[in-house]
């Protein structure tokens, strides 16, 4: 589905579009596990598009991705234990101190940390861009690569490696502390600017399409704006 | 940034290459394989197309009234696109080496071909062009 298709089928794809970074938050807080809670988020935002269409938007969207996001994350976890119990078992432990973590949210928007964390230094901005959009922007794999101009088998390679290196520089899942923040805050704003310039300055695709990037990188910044803790 | 990777001949090589064992082919054509996947596990695939025989090649232009006119090429004097790669990096630098990956694809005996490649920047925004 290209950007421009989202946008004439604004209820549910936006409303996903707003949701799916705040229910990756909450299950990869809960589960320490971003790579996974990304995928198991995906699956989430697929089922509600079917099931929405069909039956409506529930009367509380949120909680319904979130509770089948957590039951995805949950499939995932059991189907694998057999083959990697050793991640299993941390996974559990994970799932079994949860209070901990989701109270430690509630002030922070955990929208803020999922930025900060697809636009790290340690990825490339190719890299960090793809992340950005699909984890903070919510757009699908298919989405970016049309963006991009790029077939969606190698956007997809493009963000599971951007989550692997995620994964290996064991990055955690929270804010920067005040030093750190206004270096990374740069970083973020970077990677911002490149999206949005892509938009921009495109000559090739079609318009609407990559319109609809810049209109993407606007709304990231303004949530990024939204966000911060001090005045920026 | 997109670049393109493009591999010619001139038509010569490819009556060597029409005389290559079956081992030299298939090691060859493996390599290919595996380089384009690769290139798709690194994210960085967009295209590639292996081009005809240039025996089938014409030059086309537009004649009085539009129509095709079509003409044989000249296959002693002229070099002919084999076939070529688009990928999407971060740097000219990656694109020279995967290009020179390319390059060093095993000819005859499997010793690396060699084979020049050009390597060009697809144009992809106002700025490329300076306006």
């Amino acid at each position: 589905m290209a950007l421009s298709e989202q946008a004439s089928d604004p209820p549910i794809g936006h409303l996903l579009r707003e949701l799916a970074p705040h229910v990756l938050g909450i299950v990869a807080r809960r589960f320490a596990d971003f790579d996974a809670a990304e995928d198991a988020v995906q699956e989430a935002s697929i089922a509600a598009v079917i099931q929405w269409a069909l039956e409506g938007v529930p009367e509380n969207p949120r909680a319904w991705l979130t509770q089948v996001a957590l039951r995805k994350m949950t499939d995932h976890i059991r189907s694998e234990s057999a083959r990697r119990r050793r991640e299993m078992e941390l996974a559990g432990e994970a799932a079994r101190a949860p209070e901990a973590a989701l109270e430690a949210a509630p002030g922070e928007d955990d929208t803020l940390v999922l930025l900060f964390m697809c636009c790290h230094p340690a990825l490339t901005p190719a890299s960090a861009i793809a992340l950005t959009l699909r984890a903070a922007g919510g757009l699908s794999t298919a989405e970016i690569a049309h963006a991009f101009l790029v077939p969606e088998t190698t956007m997809a390679q493009r963000i599971s490696r951007a989550k692997q290196t995620i994964k290996e520089s064991g990055i955690p899942f929270q804010l920067p502390n005040a030093e750190e923040r206004a270096v990374r805050l740069r970083s973020v704003l970077h990677v911002l600017y490149l999206i949005f310039n892509e938009g921009y300055t495109a000559s090739s695709g079609s318009h609407l399409r990559r319109a609809d990037l810049s209109q993407e990188a606007i709304r990231l910044t303004r949530m990024a704006l939204r966000l911060q803790p001090e005045k920026y | 940034m997109k670049y393109i990777l493009l591999m010619r001949g001139k038509s010569g090589d490819w009556d060597e290459y029409a005389r290559w064992s079956k081992e030299d082919l298939q090691r060859n054509v493996e390599f290919m394989q595996r380089f384009n996947k690769e290139l798709h596990d690194a994210g960085v695939f967009v295209d590639i197309k292996g081009l005809a025989w240039p025996q089938e090649a014409k030059l086309v232009r537009a004649g009085k009234n539009g129509e095709p006119v079509t003409d044989g090429v000249f296959p002693g004097s002229k070099e002919f696109l084999a076939g070529y790669w688009v990928i999407d990096v971060e740097t000219p630098e990656q694109a020279y080496q995967i290009a020179a990956r390319v390059s060093a694809a095993p000819g005859p005996g499997g010793k690396p071909g060699s084979m020049p490649i050009e390597v060009r920047k697809v144009l992809s925004s106002h700025g490329d062009l300076g306006f």
